[in-house]
């Protein structure tokens, strides 16, 4: 078991680089996500980490201990790929023995060990089949199988559901969940989808081009995000953003480019500067007397109801808890909670207020 | 089965009778007597029951054929068990690796296919001479090389190009070294592979002639492509005995294309492809 | 680079880690390389080097240890510019090409489409048809000069059977007739690769492809022309450039058929270079025409080589 101190990370290849001085800290026994849009450098830092890819500058620390010219085989992680990685030569039970074979492990301390996780991920019937006869759940199981064989300090995920359908996907989750809180090792886990982030970390890492834009538990990161990009990254459906410019004094509101004022209920800092104004699609009700938008159309998901709504040329996504009785065309009233109101620059995103 | 598939299936018996009739002729040659093939029109489907197996008795009396045949193995299995191993693993550098030694080696290999062996035979010729490889089988394996090493090179890289890094990635977490990975993850996957390029040098080293005939001169070293070629140059052509020696020497190139030809039509890749 | 050493004091470092291991890993694709590289250098860069040299090198020498005492100049080039002989092989190797590959290449692209189509006993038959692709040259030439013989080569009996004949013709020896019976030989040696490339190409064109043609209307002209030549002709100019090279670098069957006659009827570029060094010893001439066909080969590969590469778009 490990903690993990990254430094000042660089990666480049060639001329060109991709990760520009990534630093974080993980501690012993935390589950961290690491997300962010295709290319932002979540592969690659993982790679690092596990000793796959070299690193350009900077330090990673397994432990207390810089492993930056350590093989892959001295900084005891163990990882699972996204396509698996299953050796097709090896039956399952060779695929997940093969670290204990290449470490000499007496014959009855492994099979001990094959048979308890083999027990743990309900393989026990699979053992003598090729990867080649398994489902991709089974081959998604057999690989994590194969890393908590290892007992590693660390648990490296690369996207391991991607390839999953969505309904085992949601039990992956919990089971990789589950896993954690009984074997209590340090995960670094990559995905892009936001659920499993948030659902599964203990603090989420949000990369975007090679740098950490924030870092934090997933409701921190979801209530107050540092960035537009943050904010609009976690969340689903993702957080409405409206251009337009503070209005100070005693209009309480966010004056859209159009002219028309959507009330707040919250004074601001400051003065008629533009800005962006973020919400989220929960954060909206419908309330008598409140701004009048129009429903541009409705999509019920059963539970809730999803509706996409403009206001002065701008689109506006309302989730209601339940059913709605409006149709497409027709305007409602919504109103906002002011707490869950939040301001960026529209320059940068950065967060305002 | 329709009109037109009949007359598919029609055309194609068609090209297929006439590419193995050249087989079937000297076969028949082969085994018939003289009198039924050396005619003026010779029946093409002699009676089988006067057929004789003396003519492939004879090729080994009357002629040097088993030394010849001797000399074409020996050459043969040095030169492509040399080629295979340094072929497997600059095959599978270049797969892995794309630093500027990997970018040079791919491009002379490029270059190799672009020379002709008669260009290659000179400079040879004249190292040979001076450094006394002449009428060597060394000498013979290492010309041989130039054409061995660039085929099983790309044919080996395209390989391995087929087998996911993450594996040997996956192997080098779980402990292993990175030749220890590649022993006993890489190299049994890639064995279909060097089965391929072990037929394929074989084929290739079998059919070198131009080589053997310049660089050896001894009798007792030819090979025997420059045998069945000296028969040619004689005044009278024994045509039977040479089509035995034919048959023959073909013999064993088409029992071990058939066990090569799944792997070229199922993993056919450029880099295969480009190889050849 | 950082320092590649533990924090943590020695007792539980593992051993050998003084040296970063992402050095070592490239040290190691490096050493991989070396026995590769060191044939490729003395068996095929120097060599070529020499030729090169050699083509420069005016007058002529027996003791070709000394053959880098003469002294440098273009002499060969002008010789072999202003030989009868060289435009003769020039000509000869375009024919032998153009026509091996050409006629190769409609066999192999007929024989794979029917070979596409699925019908029975196909598995077999591909078998059979591309056996000649593993019969050595030499084995070629004799098979072809049994087949073609003026007496009683079975081909000419054939046409005397049907009237077209009587007497014999030797094929390989009149002036009017040999170079056409060395492509034949070539032809049937060539064509099997070409019908193993298309063919493979032909079954990674998608089936779906030709149904959405079919219920557009397409008929066969149309389907072949728009969805499976564009499907496979990557391939196929790939594959007609590395018969073409190996059509124009090899003397097999030219050699063991003809060896250049009649009167330089089937004297090819490659076997013009042959007979240059190793009949008439003058190596000069024969490395300035080999360095200027490989001048050639380079054009070739490089000509279909973008048009493979643009066929992939
Ligand atoms: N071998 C390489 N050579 C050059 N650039 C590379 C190489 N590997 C990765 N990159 C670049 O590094 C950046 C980060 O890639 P990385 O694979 O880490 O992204 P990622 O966040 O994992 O994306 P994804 O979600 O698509 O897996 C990308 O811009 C990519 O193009
Ligand atoms: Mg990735």
């Amino acid at each position: 078991m490990a903690g993990i101190a990254i430094r000042d990370v660089r990666k480049s290849y060639g001329s060109l680089e991709v990760m520009h001085g990534v630093s974080l800290d993980i501690k012993d026994g935390e589950f961290v996500t690491l997300v962010g849009p295709s290319g932002c450098g979540k592969s690659t830092l993982l790679r690092m980490i596990a000793g796959l890819e070299a690193i350009s500058g900077g330090t990673v620390e397994i432990g207390a201990r810089v492993v930056n010219g350590l093989a892959p085989k001295d900084r005891n992680v163990a990882m699972v790929f996204q396509n698996y990685a299953l050796y097709p030569h090896m039956t399952v039970a060779e695929n997940m023995g093969y670290s204990l074979r290449l470490k000499r492990t007496p014959k009855a301390e492994y099979d001990g060990k094959i048979q308890r996780v083999a027990e743990i991920l309900g393989l026990g019937e699979l053992l003598q089949r090729y990867p080649g006869q398994l489902s991709g759940g089974q081959r998604q199981r057999v690989a994590m199988g194969r890393a908590i064989v290892r007992e590693p300090d660390v648990f490296l995920f690369d996207e391991p559901l991607s390839n999953l359908d969505a309904k085992l996907r949601v039990q992956m989750r919990l089971e990789i969940k589950e896993l954690h809180a009984r074997l209590g090792t340090t995960v670094i886990y990559v995905t892009h989808d936001q659920i499993e982030a948030m659902t599964m970390a203990d603090r989420i890492v949000v990369m975007r081009d090679g740098v950490v834009e924030q870092v934090g538990s997933p409701l921190e990161l979801y209530d107050n995000p540092a960035n537009a990009f943050v904010a609009g990254f976690l969340g689903s459906p993702s957080m409405n953003f409206l251009e337009g410019r503070l209005t100070g004094g005693a209009d309480q509101g966010f004056e859209l480019t159009a002219g028309t004022i959507l009330r707040t209920g919250r004074q601001m800092p400051g003065d008629s500067s533009p800005a962006l104004l973020g919400i989220r699609p929960e954060s909206i009700r419908i309330e008598e007397g409140g701004t009048e938008v129009r429903i541009a159309a409705i999509e019920p998901t059963g539970a809730d109801t999803h509706i996409t709504a403009s206001i002065a040329g701008q689109h506006l996504t309302i989730v209601i808890n339940g059913r709605v009785s409006a149709k497409v065309g027709e305007t409602i009233p919504v109103a906002v909670d002011p707490a869950a109101l939040r301001y960026f620059a529209p320059e940068d995103g950065r967060r305002l207020a | 089965m329709s009109i037109r598939r009949i007359l598919f299936w029609l055309v194609l018996a068609g090209f297929t009778v006439v590419t193995l009739f050249p087989f079937y002729w000297m076969v028949m040659t082969a085994i018939m007597p003289t009198d039924a093939i050396l005619a003026r029109s010779p029946s093409l489907l002699p009676d089988l029951s006067r057929a004789s197996f003396a003519p492939f008795v004879e090729i080994f009396v009357d002629k040097p054929f088993l030394i010849w045949m001797r000399n074409s193995l020996i050459v043969n299995l040095i030169c492509t068990t040399l080629s295979l191993l340094v072929a497997a693993l600059a095959g599978y550098s270049l797969s892995r690796f794309t630093n500027r030694p990997q970018q040079a080696l791919g491009a002379s290999l490029l270059v190799s296919k672009l020379v002709p062996s008669s260009l290659i035979l000179i400079p040879l010729f004249i190292i040979y001479s001076n450094i006394g490889l002449f009428n060597t089988y060394a000498g013979l394996v290492l010309a041989n090389m130039t054409i061995g090493v660039p085929l099983a090179t790309w044919l080996m890289k395209g390989f391995f190009d087929r087998i996911p890094r993450e594996l040997e990635q996956a192997a080098m977490i779980d402990g292993a070294t990175q030749l220890q990975a590649l022993r006993q993850i890489v190299l049994p996957l890639a064995r279909p592979g060097l089965a391929a390029s072990t037929v394929y040098l074989v084929l290739t080293n079998w059919s070198e002639f131009i080589f053997a005939r310049t660089l050896v001169d001894t009798p007792s070293r030819q090979v025997l492509t420059v045998g069945m070629q000296s028969f040619v140059g004689e005044q009278m052509v024994d045509w039977q005995l040479l089509m035995a020696a034919g048959t023959v020497s073909v013999l064993p190139a088409v029992i071990l294309f058939i066990f090569l030809e799944p792997f070229l039509v199922s993993g056919m890749t450029k880099g295969a492809l480009a190889g050849t | 680079m950082t320092r590649s050493s533990t924090l943590s004091a020695g007792a539980d470092a593992p051993p050998l880690v003084d040296l970063d291991f992402h050095k070592r890993q490239k040290a190691l694709s490096f050493a991989l390389l070396l026995p590769a590289a060191f044939a490729v250098l003395t068996l095929i860069l120097y060599p070529l080097i020499r030729v090169v040299e050699i083509s420069f090198r005016d007058g002529r020498m027996m003791n070709f240890a000394r053959i880098s005492e003469l002294p440098l100049g273009l002499g060969n080039y002008a010789r072999v510019l202003g030989d009868a002989n060289f435009w003769n092989a020039c000509a000869t190797s375009a024919l032998y090409v153009t026509g091996s590959v050409g006629v190769g290449f409609l066999i192999g692209l007929a024989t794979a489409l029917l070979l596409n189509e699925k019908l029975p006993g196909t598995r077999f038959l591909r078998t059979l048809i591309l056996l000649p692709w593993a019969v050595p040259g030499v084995i070629v030439a004799i098979m072809f000069l049994w087949l073609l013989d003026s007496s009683f080569g079975v081909f000419n009996a054939m046409l005397r059977d049907v009237g077209l004949l009587t007497g014999d013709f030797p094929w390989f020896v009149d002036s009017r007739s040999a170079l056409i019976s060395v492509v034949l030989a070539t032809v049937w040696k060539t064509y099997p690769l070409i019908t193993l490339t298309i063919l493979a190409a032909l079954q990674s064109v998608p089936r779906d492809l030709y149904e959405a043609a079919m219920i557009d209307g397409a008929n066969r002209w149309n389907s072949f022309f728009d969805i499976t030549w564009p499907g496979i002709k990557g391939p196929a100019y790939l594959v007609i450039m590395i018969s073409a090279l190996g059509v124009f670098r090899d003397i097999d069957i030219v050699f063991a058929t003809t060896n250049g006659g009649p009167a330089r009827a089937t004297e090819t570029l490659a076997l013009y270079v042959y007979k240059e060094a190793f009949h008439y010893f003058r190596m000069g001439a024969a490395t300035a025409v080999g360095t200027l066909m490989v001048g050639v080969a380079f054009f070739i590969a490089f000509l279909f080589a973008g048009l493979a590469n643009r066929a992939r778009y």
